[in-house]
């Protein structure tokens, strides 16, 4: 999810284009041949790229499959989300913000990301590891929220249980907006 | 998730489907979860086999540690604890499921289902945690330390990781249908569900036997949900 940086030059948009077709080509040929069949070389020669470029873009085969700051723009939207907001109403505007601003090919790219991430094995470990590294940048963030626990315990359970309700909303849902929005809702609800 | 997920079963399937596929629906103890089952067995056959499991993860750890997980066969961890290749498959199927350590359905979601009804989600969470880790054997806490220090080394560990808090998530909503009224719609599950999961991860994540911090944690979840 690349929308909340709205690219501004042309050359900044040739880069989320090049990102976005090798993803696509990428995609194209783990759903033809497996993940672990396709090489680094193949990608880049049906992205028409260099493999040099692929590895400037992606460095290893392992990261096309997390979309690039799917992360750190609802984060900072979260920051920035009005302050007199509660945090996981704060956390939901930010989602709600993030997932607005995608362009329709943006759009296109999360979705299909989603769909081989559940599909390839290898790549669970990574969304793994990248929920433990939401649930670090959520609570780093709460010390900027005026409600924010002042405790680091309390701040990672609130955290903590964002993102689980973010797993639970997410996995195996190519495009889990609308539960994602409505799950926080109820999070809202019941946590304060 | 009464199935495993199709990539999990590719991934594993080296001709040993219906070994994963069980291994899949018994939903596993994650974490703080991911640790062999209190030794509640009466009979001696019982414990002989909780023995036999111990060692072979044992040696299997000792290995993975001296010269990676990839690199070492069924074959010479079998030999390690001086069993043979075929027990060491009914014992554990694929290799991969010496990762995680239960050898029934998750102690802890039963201990949840059982805990007083008088608990709230979270309270109820923890009292399982406790009363399952608590129970453990010396032995059995061995085995946990060195199994939950292996599984944030080994990268194919962390796809079962994430494979198994997502089926705990399913878990978890499924016994909150008994615990909680049945006004509380099906997302409304999935979102307690999820929250207590994600309170887990935080706590859990890299500890090696996160008994504490996940009772903690629990503990301030519990002040904080309604």
């Amino acid at each position: 999810m690349s929308g909340h940086d709205r690219p501004q030059s042309l050359r900044e948009r040739k880069k989320v284009r090049t990102r976005l077709a090798i993803r696509r080509e990428a995609f194209r040929l783990f759903a033809k041949q497996g993940y672990a069949n396709t090489t680094v070389e193949q990608i880049a020669e049906a992205a028409d790229v260099s493999p040099r470029t692929f590895y400037r873009y992606f460095g290893v085969k392992e990261r096309l499959l997390i979309s690039d700051d799917k992360i750190s723009p609802i984060v900072e939207a979260f920051i920035a989300a009005p302050k007199e907001l509660p945090i996981v109403p704060a956390y939901r505007h930010a989602v709600g913000t993030v997932f607005d601003g995608l362009t329709q090919e943006e759009r296109d790219d999360f979705v299909a990301g989603e769909q081989m991430m559940y599909a390839i094995p290898e790549a669970r470990g990574l969304v793994y590891t990248e929920y433990v590294r939401l649930i670090d940048l959520i609570a780093d963030a709460l010390t900027d929220r005026p409600d924010g626990p002042t405790d680091e315990m309390e701040r990672r359970v609130v955290a903590g249980a964002i993102v689980g309700v973010l797993i639970a909303a997410s996995h195996n849902n190519p495009f889990p907006e609308d539960v994602l929005l409505r799950s926080l809702e109820i999070l809202g609800r019941r946590l304060t | 998730m009464g199935t495993f997920p199709q990539g999990v079963v590719a991934f594993m399937a080296d001709g040993q489907k219906p070994a994963h596929i069980r291994f899949g629906e018994k939903s596993l103890m994650m974490e703080t979860c991911l640790v062999s089952a209190p030794d509640r067995s009466s009979s001696l056959r019982e414990r002989k086999k909780t023995q036999t499991r111990l060692a072979i993860r044992r040696e299997a750890f000792r290995l993975f540690e001296t010269q990676g997980y990839a690199n070492t066969t069924i074959d010479q961890i079998a030999e390690a604890a001086e069993v043979s290749p075929r027990t060491f498959y009914r014992y554990f199927g694929v290799k991969e499921a010496l990762l995680l350590s239960d050898d029934q359905r998750s102690p802890i979601v039963e201990a949840f289902a059982g805990a007083p009804r008088e608990l709230t989600v979270a309270a109820a969470y923890r009292h399982a945690v406790e009363e399952v880790l608590g129970a453990l054997s010396a032995v059995e806490r061995v085995d946990a330390i060195a199994g939950q220090r292996i599984l944030y080394q080994v990268p194919e560990a962390l796809n079962l990781v994430y494979t198994e808090y997502v089926a705990l998530i399913d878990s978890i909503a499924d016994v909150l249908r008994d615990r909680l009224e049945e006004d509380v719609d099906d997302l409304e599950r999935r979102v307690i569900a999820g929250a207590v999961v994600g309170v887990v991860i935080a706590a859990a994540h890299n500890q090696p036997l996160p008994q504490e911090s996940v009772s903690r944690a629990l503990t301030i979840l519990d002040t904080r949900m309604s």
